[in-house]
């Protein structure tokens, strides 16, 4: 019982706390989808305001799990992010880290 | 894994399917189709423009899929991505196409061989295009969630089904299937559309992201 809840302690203490963060594992699992989706996309679906999407992004970004790229439809400003290898792969850990504890 | 994580992903899986664009183009294909096998089935036979119209069947396929892509692409570029964003997705794998042109190419051998052992089922060709189109629609919409393309599936079967049973010929029977499956394509897209405008607002002002530097122009 005391070693089970310990293996549960253990691997919740491991779970990535940047993608663990509720808005930006919504950002990453849209983004884990789709080869990439623009910044207009992202805020729809994550109902998040530009500021703090952008915040979340720039986390994201310097953790190296989203490659962002700024560029223009025509004269518009276009925003798109995509998750990188690191980033899919700290994405499925972390699910698979998820499935393990629910399933205990 | 969390509910709304879930549906959020299943959401974005087919975000393309969102505005009915993609049905409404496979409506026009569809009605294109119909206009084609309707002057086949008012031709002779033996007509050198019916003859013509044979030959170039692919080419007419081809083209129509084509420049129905092409629309699409066009229309989301001014209706959807403005109002809620743009999504690209992932090619399909080696393995999928595969698989895909293995089950195409099976149906077309079992279809081919149906008519060569038994030359009067040609007149259930209306219901034999009935039943695979309706079956990819209801694979579609279990694969993508969308309950408007197993109506639409429904409607395929039974629509090839009644054509071949009231046995108005193959060539008349799939100008008409293609004909009406074009239209409940069209509806579908076209309610679809509005329901998205309506639910929609294109943003007034397009402004720039804060904090991400620029990588191109």
């Amino acid at each position: 019982m005391s070693q089970d809840f310990g293996t549960l302690a253990r691997s919740l203490a491991e779970v990535d706390r940047l993608i663990h963060e509720p808005a930006r594992l919504l950002v990453v699992a849209i983004l884990y989808a789709v080869e990439s989706a623009d910044f207009l996309y992202l805020q729809h679906e994550t109902g998040l305001t530009k500021g703090n999407l952008s915040s979340h992004l720039s986390k994201l970004e310097i953790a190296g799990y989203v490659e962002i790229e700024k560029t223009y439809r025509g004269k518009k400003p276009l925003t798109i992010c995509h998750l990188t290898e690191p980033g899919c792969r700290a994405f499925e850990a972390y699910r698979d880290q998820m499935r393990r504890v629910v399933n205990r | 894994m969390n509910d709304d994580i879930q549906k959020a992903m299943q959401r974005t899986k087919r975000y393309w399917h969102v505005d009915g664009l993609v049905e409404g183009a496979f409506g026009g294909v569809c009605l294109v189709l119909a206009l084609f096998f309707l002057i086949q089935s008012i031709l002779p036979q033996n007509n050198l423009f019916s003859q013509l119209l044979n030959a170039g069947f692919v080419v007419i396929l081809i083209g129509s899929v084509l420049v129905s892509r092409k629309a699409v692409t066009l229309a989301k570029e001014r209706l959807t991505y403005p109002r809620t964003g743009y999504v690209s997705y992932r090619r399909s794998t080696g393995g999928r196409h595969v698989l895909a042109f293995g089950v195409a190419m099976l149906m077309a051998a079992l279809v081919t061989v149906l008519f060569v052992t038994a030359p009067t089922s040609l007149d259930w060709l209306p219901a034999i295009t009935g039943l695979l189109i309706g079956g990819a629609m209801l694979f579609f919409s279990y694969r993508v969630g969308l309950a408007r393309f197993a109506l639409l599936a429904l409607i395929s079967s039974l629509l090839g089904c009644a054509l071949s049973l009231v046995g108005l010929g193959n060539v008349p029977g799939l100008a008409l299937y293609y004909g009406l499956m074009g239209l409940a394509l069209l509806v579908s897209g076209g309610l679809t559309l509005a329901r998205y405008l309506r639910g929609t607002d294109l943003p007034e002002e397009v402004t720039d992201e804060p904090g991400f530097r620029h990588t191109g122009a």
